[in-house]
Formats: C-alpha cells, sequence, structure tokens
C-alpha cells in the first residue's frame, strides 16, 4: 500500500540544495529548482511562433516540447526509481507494478509540479491522471487568454503521465536497466510505446488538466 | 539567505514570490536543444529574456521582504547556487557594468555532457538571470543593460564561464 503523504513529506524534507559548487547532484542527475515561469516563457513562446506558422511546424513544435518531456521523464522518473532514496522510501510500500507508478506520483507531489492524482490505471493498458494546478497551464492562463486552437499547453505533464507507463509496461524500469540511450530508445520511441493525450486543460477553460496515456495504435 | 517554502495543499514550492520546480540536466538542456533548433536565430535572445521576468521579479521580492541592494548581488549568487545553477561572482560590479564569472555552470556542464562541445556559448539563463540581478542590485530597468557571454565551457573554454555586463544610457 502506498503512503502517499508519508512519500511527498519525506522526498520534501531532503535537503535538495546547492553545493559549493551550486550544483545539486541527486539521483544520477544533477538537478535545479528552476524557474516555473522560465520553462512557459521559453515553452509557449516557441509554440505561439510555431502556430503563426502554420499546422506544420505547429506539429513540429508540439513534438519537440513532448519529446523534451519524454526525457525528462525517462531520466528524472527512471533516476528516482533506481536510487537509494526510492529503495529506503518507496519500495518497501511496493506490492504491485501498479505501485511503482502510484509511488512515483506521490513522488511528483512534492516536485512543485501541481496536485498530480491518478484516476484509474489499468496495467499494461491505460493510465489516466488528473493535475489540478498543473505550472504549464497556470503559467499559460497567467500570460496569455484561454485558448480556443486545438491541443492543450501542458507538454512536460503529459510526455510524463506516458513516460511512466513507457518505464513500466514498455520497458521494465524494475529490472534495474542502466538508463542509456540506447534503453531510452527502446522505452519510448519503439513500437508499442505509450503515448499520451491531454485531454482536457486548464488553458482551454477546463477545471483540471487530465491526461489519458495508451498504446500508440 | 531566504527559503523555499513548500506550499502542500497546491504542491507548489515558492522562493521570492516565484514558484520553483525540479528539473534536471537532461530536461534544461533538450528543452534549449529543442527551441534552439526550432526558433532558429532569435533563440538565444528567446531564452535569456525569458529569465529577465521571474530574476527581477524574485530578487526584487527579497528587497520588499527586508534585503538591502547593497547586498543583491551576493544574495543573487547564493539563490543561484542554492537552486543548481552554479556560482556567480559579481566582484568589480559597478552601475557601469563589469565581468561575471560563472562557475561549474549547470547549462554548460550539462550541455556538454548530453551534446558534446557547442560552438556557441548555452548559458542563457545565466545571461537573463545576471540582466535582472544587475537591474535590481542598481535600480536599472533590464532593457538599459546588455549581457553577452564571453567565454563558455560549453565551448570549449577552460574551466569558467564569463559573462559581460554593459549598462547603456
Amino acid at each position: 500500500m502506498i503512503d502517499h503523504d508519508g512519500i511527498v513529506d519525506a522526498v520534501s524534507s531532503l535537503s535538495l540544495v546547492g553545493n559549493e559548487e551550486g550544483l545539486i547532484p541527486a539521483f544520477g542527475l544533477y538537478l535545479t529548482r528552476h524557474y516555473a515561469g522560465y520553462y512557459n516563457k521559453v515553452s509557449f513562446s516557441y509554440l505561439h511562433q510555431a502556430e503563426k506558422m502554420g499546422p506544420e511546424a505547429t506539429a513540429l513544435a508540439r513534438a519537440a516540447l513532448t519529446e523534451s518531456g519524454h526525457v525528462c521523464a525517462f531520466n528524472t522518473f527512471g533516476g528516482i526509481m533506481l536510487s537509494q532514496e526510492w529503495e529506503a522510501v518507496v519500495a518497501p510500500m511496493i506490492e504491485t507494478r501498479e505501485d511503482w507508478i502510484r509511488g512515483m506520483v506521490a513522488v511528483v507531489n512534492a516536485f512543485g509540479w501541481g496536485v498530480w492524482q491518478v484516476d484509474a490505471l489499468e496495467g499494461g493498458k491505460e493510465l489516466r491522471v488528473t493535475v489540478k494546478n498543473s505550472y504549464e497551464s497556470t503559467g499559460y492562463l497567467d500570460e496569455y487568454p484561454v485558448r480556443s486552437s486545438e491541443g492543450g499547453v501542458c507538454f512536460l505533464a503529459s510526455a510524463s503521465v506516458a513516460g511512466l507507463m513507457n518505464l513500466l509496461y514498455h520497458g521494465d524500469i524494475t529490472k534495474r536497466p542502466p538508463l542509456s540511450r540506447a534503453y531510452y530508445r527502446e522505452t519510448f520511441a519503439g513500437k508499442g510505446r505509450f503515448v499520451a493525450e491531454e485531454v482536457r486543460c486548464r488553458s482551454k477553460g477546463d477545471a483540471a488538466c487530465e491526461f489519458v496515456a495508451t498504446r500508440e495504435a | 539567505m531566504p527559503k523555499v517554502e513548500f506550499e502542500k495543499a497546491t504542491n507548489t514550492a515558492i522562493l521570492g514570490e516565484e514558484s520553483l520546480v525540479f528539473h534536471c540536466h537532461h530536461y534544461n538542456c533538450t528543452l534549449q536543444k529543442a527551441v534552439q533548433d526550432g526558433v532558429g536565430e532569435g533563440a538565444a535572445a528567446l531564452l535569456s529574456s525569458a529569465a529577465i521576468g521571474p530574476a527581477f521579479r524574485q530578487l526584487e521580492a527579497f528587497v520588499r521582504e527586508g534585503a538591502k541592494r547593497t547586498e543583491i548581488l551576493a544574495l543573487a549568487d547564493q539563490t543561484f547556487g542554492e537552486v543548481g545553477f552554479g556560482r556567480l561572482e559579481f566582484s568589480g560590479m559597478t552601475r557601469a557594468g563589469g565581468d561575471v564569472t560563472l562557475r561549474s555552470s549547470h547549462y554548460a556542464m550539462g550541455w556538454s555532457s548530453l551534446f558534446g562541445e557547442s560552438k556557441t556559448p548555452v548559458c542563457h539563463f545565466a545571461v537573463g538571470f545576471v540582466t535582472a540581478a544587475v537591474a535590481v542590485a542598481f535600480e536599472l530597468t533590464p532593457a538599459s543593460i546588455h549581457v553577452e557571454e564571453t567565454a563558455c565551457f560549453a565551448c570549449g573554454a577552460s574551466d569558467d564561464c564569463r559573462l559581460r555586463v554593459e549598462v547603456r544610457s
């Protein structure tokens, strides 16, 4: 049984601050506590430039922003799931493969990314996640009017939801593979990978952002 | 040094009135490369200017919370380092400008490890952050400040990155 609040408290209390060099080495990564506003300004400026250029440029921009999120999910979620901290805090609560996802969502809820909630999880088939206040949609609404065009704007969150499924049901993070580029391609680009769709987004006037990850047709 | 406050009800982290989110060098550098590849010539300006707003608001919040403007450059270095971007040395900076040394640049080191040597400097976030820091420290408008990265670890600079600050009237 995953103790969601216990994991949030444990991760929030980790001393993830810069060392004397101003770096935060953790989970095999170099972490930052970056401005949400920076990511939003960068991503949405790029998106809007592409939207002005037309559908082809827009599709390329959306794909590039999503791919950045896949890289994040693979390395950050993968790194955490292979870490000593995971072994100490989360692993003792894990009884099923699905618990890996519920445990990771609890960790995400200490990242400052908003309130994530697993609505439904059908192992190997589908994951539905709602984020009540994703930093991406919050940032969008701070700067721009409600969108009328297709597609949500939570590229990182959407890619992360797909990433959770890919790490557990397309690849297999439970076997502790090295997080190599080859394994990334196998896990995130191979046939049968999971992709996510943002079916509701606050940037479009919805109350919350909702993501559904399924296998690519 | 102000501390990050975590609001459990909303799972948001706040420092100096700015929302902070954890991300690693893979995401930071991959997103930057995606924007550079997609936007082309204007990407560097987009990436650096995107940092000015949140950094300026955060450092001004520190002033409202009691920091003196004479302390802002030191506070900017501490903040930059505490959140994982490296260390900034502003020694000799005046309201007319000066040079900044960026040690252990998160972006430069991350870029080098992921993509190899870059033909152009990559510390665009630091350029924007330094612009905001100098603006707040000397009560200048960010638009009056020009910052250029003159040496970057990602381009093969032997150790530190260097930034030149010019204040234009």
